[in-house]
């Protein structure tokens, strides 16, 4: 008799979605399932709605990662365009992407991953979280806070607001911050440049003490996908397309990214409205990749900047090469931070910021325009349609939790192999699955109301329906 | 005295949008000593604006089925229920709290909503709600004030 353990909801990440985990007849692990049934509908809701409203609609997809969308959205109506932004335009779009990474990043490890990661996988799970880190180690806690808030004021500062900045319009953005604003900013770099080093020392110590994680999160083969620059680069807003394999071999490069269709098809599984993106040439799902933090550090030949080159450089000695383990998620999102804080340090004192020059002027070129930027938490494809009077004929959105789906479900079930046994799931057991999922941080669609708690459930139910066990948390 | 109204909700999606009609609502009455923010979710760095306030009122879209709109208070909850995207008035307290040494008194003023069809406008119900949930904020930023006057 087939056997299933549901976890539903999963807690800390962005959506609703539940895990449901299929047991043999000797209670060993059969199969998992990462469930996204929440659907969305924005790519049928956006129809006939004028190009250029799109950064503004498609930025309300998301509270977390507003800009990414923005963004990728801008760069699609850049291509309906047909123009070349303006040098100042394009750097402040890297900068507002690059605060984005900051904040994103550091939402997703200091207030979601580290009580894990710094409390324990079996600490009491009423005080595994933010507050429980707040009281074991306040400093860090705070530091982490005002990291993130770094973020958010970069984005505040371009945007005008933290969340849904209606900045980046096709052709351009709207505005340039003040001499005066920029130096507000770099005078915080070096506190926040303090934060993620003593965020990476730690979390070296724990990859020699979490063995077991390293060995079972996501450790496998697959693809990694993202973009590069034209010499391999790390790159995060504009690039082309890279995909290398776990033995680092490069199997496509350089790859328009408007012809993104020639090396990803979208296949769909009754049991999840997240579709399943895999690479092409290699079928479903053969095909698995993934993006996000990992993938980018993985497909680049370098990041371009003195510390984070030099973090990346241990991280692949630590990993022997390419990092296979999904746990190394974290250690990624820490050296994007670094870069990214690099990285803005450098765009703030280009002179090219004071040019009053911010938007290219044009009118439908073209009936058909893709964006792709890197979101913190991978690959970001806005692909629309237009008629003559650029009103949306069709969109397809790729989003960076579905490209990882298929390695999401592959690292539940490798989790669940490891840790749970028979027919019940002890606190550890489950948080570690759950664990494994926020290593992606998946941004599932949080557009529907959240209100209140959200319990963790956990239930058993035979393959006749029959619930043999239930558990509740929170 | 400072008051501090936030209203959340994702304003596409119908009647999510309440409690964020009524902080606009609200906001365009331009009140003195009233900070108001609307916003997709609550999210962290919300805290230290809370810190700051002498009193706060949180205006959400209620998915419980419960026909009326309600007023409850508000406590610090350190009990798990924090993350980006779920977390709760009573979280965000306890964070601003823990981080930066207080929290206000705080309210939770619930719309019922029914209605969260992508683009649709707010129900009758929830368009109701928001006009009563609007008037309640005016009741007790009275009484706040006519409370700080008594003050010795």
């Amino acid at each position: 008799m087939t056997r299933h353990i549901l976890i539903d909801p999963v807690t800390r990440i962005e959506g609703h979605a539940k895990i449901s985990i299929h047991l043999d007849d000797d209670g060993n692990v059969a199969e998992a399932r990462f469930h996204v049934t929440e659907f969305r509908g924005f790519e049928r809701f956006c129809e006939g709605r004028p190009f250029w409203e799109m950064p503004g609609i498609t930025a309300r997809i998301c509270g977390i990662c507003p800009v990414s969308h923005l963004l990728a959205s801008a760069k699609a109506g850049d291509a309906i365009l047909s123009v070349v932004i303006p040098p100042a335009a394009e750097k402040l779009r890297r900068l507002m992407n690059l605060g984005q990474i900051v904040q994103s990043h550091a939402l997703s490890f200091f207030h979601l991953s580290a009580p894990d990661l710094l409390l324990g996988f079996d600490s009491d799970p009423a005080t595994r979280n933010v507050f429980g880190l707040m009281a074991a180690d306040p400093t860090l806690a705070r530091a982490g806070i005002r990291l993130r808030q770094l973020g958010q004021d970069i984005i505040a500062l371009l945007g005008g607001s933290k969340i849904h900045p209606a900045w980046a319009v096709p052709g351009g953005v709207r505005s340039a911050p003040t001499a005066a604003q920029r130096a507000g900013i770099i005078e915080r770099l070096p506190e926040a440049r303090a934060t993620v080093l003593d965020a990476l020392r730690r979390f070296k110590a724990l990859l020699d003490t979490h063995a077991d994680e390293v060995a079972t999160f996501g450790n496998f083969p697959s693809l990694f996908l993202g973009l590069v620059g034209p010499n391999g680069e790390w790159e995060h807003y504009d690039g082309r397309l890279r995909v290398v394999d776990s033995g680092g071999a490069i199997i496509a490069d350089q790859v328009d990214p408007s012809r993104y269709r020639d090396i990803i098809a979208e296949a769909i599984e009754p049991w999840s409205y997240l579709k399943m993106p895999y690479y092409r040439p290699r079928g479903y799902p053969g095909g698995m990749y993934r993006v996000g933090p990992l993938a980018r550090l993985n497909i680049c030949t370098r990041i371009g900047t003195l510390l984070a080159d030099a973090e990346l450089g241990e991280m692949r000695q630590r990993a022997g090469g390419i990092a296979t383990s999904s746990f190394y998620y974290h250690y990624a999102r820490l050296i994007e931070i670094l870069a990214a804080l690099e990285r803005i340090s450098l765009i703030l004192d280009d002179p090219d910021l004071d040019s009053p020059r911010l938007r290219a002027e044009a009118g439908v070129n073209r009936f058909e325009g893709v964006g792709v930027s890197e979101a913190p938490r991978g690959t970001l494809f806005h692909h629309y349609t237009v008629d003559a009077h650029g009103l949306i004929q069709r969109v397809n959105l790729i989003i960076a939790t579905g490209h990882n789906n298929l390695a999401m479900n592959r690292t539940i079930a490798q989790i669940a192999r490891h840790f749970v046994h028979g027919d019940r799931i002890g606190e550890g057991a489950l948080n570690r699955v759950e664990a494994g999922i926020r290593a992606y941080d998946p941004c599932l669609s949080c557009s529907t109301h959240a209100a209140g708690t959200m319990p963790l459930t956990l239930t058993l139910v035979a393959a006749d329906g029959t619930v043999l066990d239930e558990v509740r948390r929170g | 005295m400072h008051y501090l109204i936030i209203g959340y909700g994702n304003d596409l999606r119908g009647d999510d949008a309440a409690g964020r009609v009524a902080a606009d609502t609200i906001a365009a009455l331009h009140l003195p000593d009233v900070t108001v923010l609307s916003v997709h979710q609550l999210t962290p760095e919300l805290a230290p604006i809370l810190a700051q306030a002498h009193e706060a009122v949180f205006l959400d879209a209620d998915v419980s089925g419960c026909q009326v709109v309600r007023v409850t208070h508000v406590l610090p909850r350190t009990d798990g229920q924090y993350a980006g995207h779920v977390a709760t008035p009573g979280a965000l307290l306890a964070l601003a709290r823990a981080v930066y040494g207080r929290s206000p008194d705080a309210w939770l003023i619930s719309i019922p909503a029914i209605d969260f069809t992508l683009g649709a406008p707010l129900s009758p119900q929830a368009h109701d709600g928001v006009v009563q949930a609007v008037d309640i904020v005016h009741h007790m930023l009275a009484s706040a004030d006519r409370a700080s006057a008594a003050e010795p």
